[in-house]
Order: structure tokens, then C-alpha cells, then sequence
């Protein structure tokens, strides 16, 4: 498969008191989206380390999403509002480093909203189709 | 420069007793680069010095006395007085157990920079706003500009403002606008592609030394996520992504409690800018959460809290 071709790869930390449910909802509901995302459930979006994103992208991601209850729902109260401060900072200094910004998202996703969850992943996977892969002589490399 | 005084307040502090340990700076292998120094009698006070290239931040050595009993004195400039700062806010030091000779501190020289004007040089005095380098090649009078160390040419905080005494009178900062601000929007205005290039090129140096974690005195956890074993947080082989991770992880962790003191850049053996991250993530910290200088220690590290009312991005 060239690179054109190739679906771009997500990496979904979802929250597991909303936007998992949210994903849940999409799929219950029969909502159709794209395959490229790969989902990891974790307990607050606030147990998203830093490191977890630049490792997913280490690792062959073309984007990574992080997704939780909107800010003052979070099951924990506050968590995701710490989430949305660090994450301001992690989104421009990937980008200082050398990966574009555009491939990181932070969305809020409540449990009913299911529609919401398949969209981002429709407008992520399309705007990833048209970033091409983060380092296509590697994945030409590994295809091989 | 201050020999004389620094030697002369490590033997009252130990006669009176005021302090059991006093740490200074004392002549390392060669005149340039000296040593931190503890002594804790009065008659070692002979071995210290306080010359114009004791840049070395003394602060982080408070830790290796924090389970020991008596107050320890110690030696700081402006900059490294921020560091004790940092140390305090973190709660790892208690500042009753520490008693702060300040050094108003008219700027200290880089050896680099001092060793290509003058090779061989040995000493340095200020005069007026130049200073003159003796050694073996003779002497020679260089402008400050050419042979401070950059950090100093911007300085804010030239005098600690907690001292308990001063070797001197006060030294006001140069309103200096901040060159490094230029480095990081030069990196800003470069594609994508050409930064991953500039700092994997910069990175693939790293020889995993540790220096910088060391001497950071935003780096004072007691057990370090780099030298965990389980979990392994960070491959011990120095391939590219693993000094990403580190790089990365490392300037995340003092994010928003970097005191701008560039030991890190200052003590790299591999001369990687460090603080070309540490100052984008100072700038981003300012201007995404409403701060002004946010190099100051205070009670609660910027993402230590939020406000409901934060930037909302991501929607």
C-alpha cells in the first residue's frame, strides 16, 4: 500500500466517564466513522502524561486525539481542567519540536454525544489524509 | 573579586556558630572553572574564593544537608537566589536552616569565551564596564559585552533579594530586552519539518549525562523518573526517539517552575540550547495563563492550578 493510499492512524485517549461512553454511544447508535482510530480508555483525560502523546507518535501515529467531559462535568470535578492547562502548553511545544499541531487534538465529548465523537474522528482523519503521513520514508521503510 | 569578604564571612559565621557548614566556591583544576566548596571550620576559610567565574549555582547543594542538623551558609548570586527560591516553594528546603550570603553579583564570565580572547587566561577583574584578563598570554582588555556569559547580559536579578547579608553594595538589572526571545521566534518562523531537523540534529549530541537534571533547581524531586527502573520511563539507548523523549520530558517537567538560571545550558557538555525550550515554554506559560514573570517562584506552580476561565481551545 503507498503512502497515498495509506489510512492515517489515530490514537484515542478517551475519558472513561464521558468520551468513552460518547465512542460507545457512536456504536450503539450504528453511527458510521472512520476506522483509523485506535482507542485507549483511561480513567480521566487528566491521566494523560505528556509523554503518552509524543511516545504514540514515536511509535507511528499520524495524529493523537485526547478526549473528556466538558470542562466543569468531569467526574473528579476538576480533573480536566488541569488537562486543558497542560495540554495548551504540549500542543505548542510538540509543534516547537518539530510536530505539527494541527495532528494533536483535545476535545470535549460528553457521554450523549456520540455524533460529536464520530465527527472528530471524520475531521481528524481528514485533515491527517491531507497532512500525509508524520514521516513517510518511514512508513515506506516498515511497509517493505 | 570578593575573595577576601567571602572568606572573612565563613569565619565569623563558624566562629559564632551562627552555622555548622559553609558553602562557597574554592579553585577547581584551573582558575576558570572553580569547585563548590563546603567547609565547616573557620581556618579552611583560606580556600574559598569569589572571583568573576564562579558562575556555578550553589543552591541545589542545600539538598545533600537536609537531614543533617545545623543551618548551612551558603554562597548565591541573584540568579541562584531564584533557585533557593524554587527549592523553598518545593518545600525541600526550610529557610531557617539556611543562612544566605548574597553576592550582588556584577555578571560572571564565560571561560569559553574568556579562553578564546586570552588563551591561558587565569584571572579576570572588572573595570568600569570592561574587565581585564591576565594569564599566561599576557593581559588583555575585552569589552563586558564580549566576555560575559549571555545569561548575564541579560540579567534581571543581578542581587538576592532574601539575603541575610551582602557582600556589597546592591547591583541594579540591565534593562536589557531579552535576546533569547529572538532564538525562539527564529525557531517559530522555521516549517515543521526544518525544527524536527534542527532538534534532531541537536539531540542526537545528547550523550545522557544528567548534568542538567542535576544542577536544575527545578529538578529536586527525590526519586527521578529517569533513573526509575520499573517502570522504565525512558530507554537507556540514545537513539533519536529516546533523546526526543528525554528532551521532551525534561523541559515539560520544570515547565512553569524553570527559574531562568540557564545552569543547564551552562554545564552541557555538548552544548545542546537548552534554553531554547525552557524559554518557549516560560513565554507560552506568561502568555497563556496571564503571568509576569514567571521565572519567580510563587506558592503554587502555574500547572499546579487552573482557572475556569483558561483558554479554550479545544472545545
Amino acid at each position: 500500500m503507498s503512502v497515498a493510499e495509506r489510512e492515517p492512524k489515530i490514537v484515542g485517549f478517551l475519558c472513561n466517564w464521558c468520551s468513552y461512553a460518547g465512542a460507545d454511544l457512536a456504536g450503539t447508535s450504528r453511527t458510521s466513522y472512520p476506522t483509523s482510530v485506535r482507542v485507549i480508555r483511561v480513567p480521566c483525560s487528566g491521566r494523560v502524561n505528556p509523554q503518552f502523546v509524543l511516545r504514540a507518535f514515536q511509535l507511528g501515529a499520524d495524529g493523537v486525539l485526547v478526549a473528556g467531559c466538558h470542562p466543569g462535568d468531569c467526574h473528579y470535578s476538576t480533573g480536566n481542567y488541569f488537562t486543558r492547562r497542560r495540554f495548551l502548553l504540549v500542543k505548542r511545544f510538540l509543534d516547537y519540536l518539530g510536530i505539527d499541531q494541527r495532528r494533536f487534538r483535545l476535545r470535549w465529548i460528553s457521554a450523549s454525544e456520540g455524533p460529536k465523537f464520530a465527527e472528530t474522528i471524520r475531521e481528524m482523519t481528514e485533515e491527517l489524509r491531507q497532512l500525509g503521513p508524520r514521516d513517510a520514508a518511514a512508513v515506506e521503510a516498515h511497509a517493505e | 573579586m570578593r575573595s577576601e569578604a567571602v572568606r572573612a564571612a565563613a569565619r565569623r559565621l563558624l566562629e559564632e556558630g551562627k552555622v555548622v557548614r559553609f558553602l562557597g566556591h574554592a579553585p577547581g583544576f584551573d582558575p576558570t572553572s572553580p569547585f563548590p566548596q563546603l567547609i565547616t571550620r573557620a581556618e579552611e576559610a583560606e580556600r574559598l574564593v569569589l572571583d568573576h567565574f564562579c558562575a556555578p549555582n550553589l543552591a541545589k547543594y542545600l539538598l545533600d544537608y537536609e537531614t543533617q542538623e545545623g543551618v548551612t551558609a551558603v554562597v548565591l548570586k541573584g540568579c541562584d537566589a531564584l533557585g533557593l527560591a524554587r527549592l523553598l516553594a518545593d518545600h525541600r528546603v526550610a529557610r531557617d536552616r539556611v543562612w544566605v550570603v548574597g553576592l550582588p553579583c556584577p555578571g560572571m564570565l564565560d571561560r569559553d569565551k574568556a579562553a578564546a580572547l586570552l588563551p591561558g587566561v587565569q584571572e579576570a577583574r572588572a573595570e568600569g564596564d570592561e574587565f581585564v584578563l591576565t594569564g599566561a598570554g599576557g593581559e588583555r582588555r575585552v569589552a563586558a559585552g564580549q566576555v560575559l556569559l549571555d545569561r548575564c547580559l541579560v540579567c534581571a536579578v543581578p542581587t538576592p533579594d532574601d539575603a541575610d547579608e551582602l557582600l556589597g553594595e546592591p547591583v541594579p538589572g540591565r534593562p536589557v530586552p531579552r535576546e533569547e526571545d529572538a532564538a525562539v521566534a527564529a525557531l517559530e518562523a522555521m516549517t515543521s519539518a526544518e525544527r524536527k531537523a534542527y532538534w534532531t540534529e541537536q539531540f542526537s549530541r545528547c550523550i545522557r549525562c544528567m548534568a542538567c537534571r542535576n544542577v536544575c533547581p527545578a529538578c529536586n524531586c527525590r526519586s527521578c523518573c529517569f533513573d526509575s527502573e520499573e517502570p522504565r520511563w525512558l530507554s537507556r539507548v540514545t537513539d533519536g526517539p529516546a533523546q526526543e523523549m528525554f528532551h521532551f520530558v525534561r523541559a515539560l517537567h520544570v515547565a512553569g517552575r524553570c527559574v531562568d538560571c540557564h545552569e543547564c545550558e551552562r554545564v552541557c557538555p555538548m552544548d545542546i540550547p537548552l534554553m531554547k525550550l525552557n524559554h518557549k515554554l516560560l513565554q507560552d506559560v506568561e502568555e497563556l495563563f496571564e503571568l509576569e514573570r514567571a521565572f519567580v517562584p510563587r506558592e503554587v506552580e502555574p500547572l499546579g492550578i487552573y482557572r475556569p476561565d483558561d483558554p479554550e481551545e479545544f472545545a
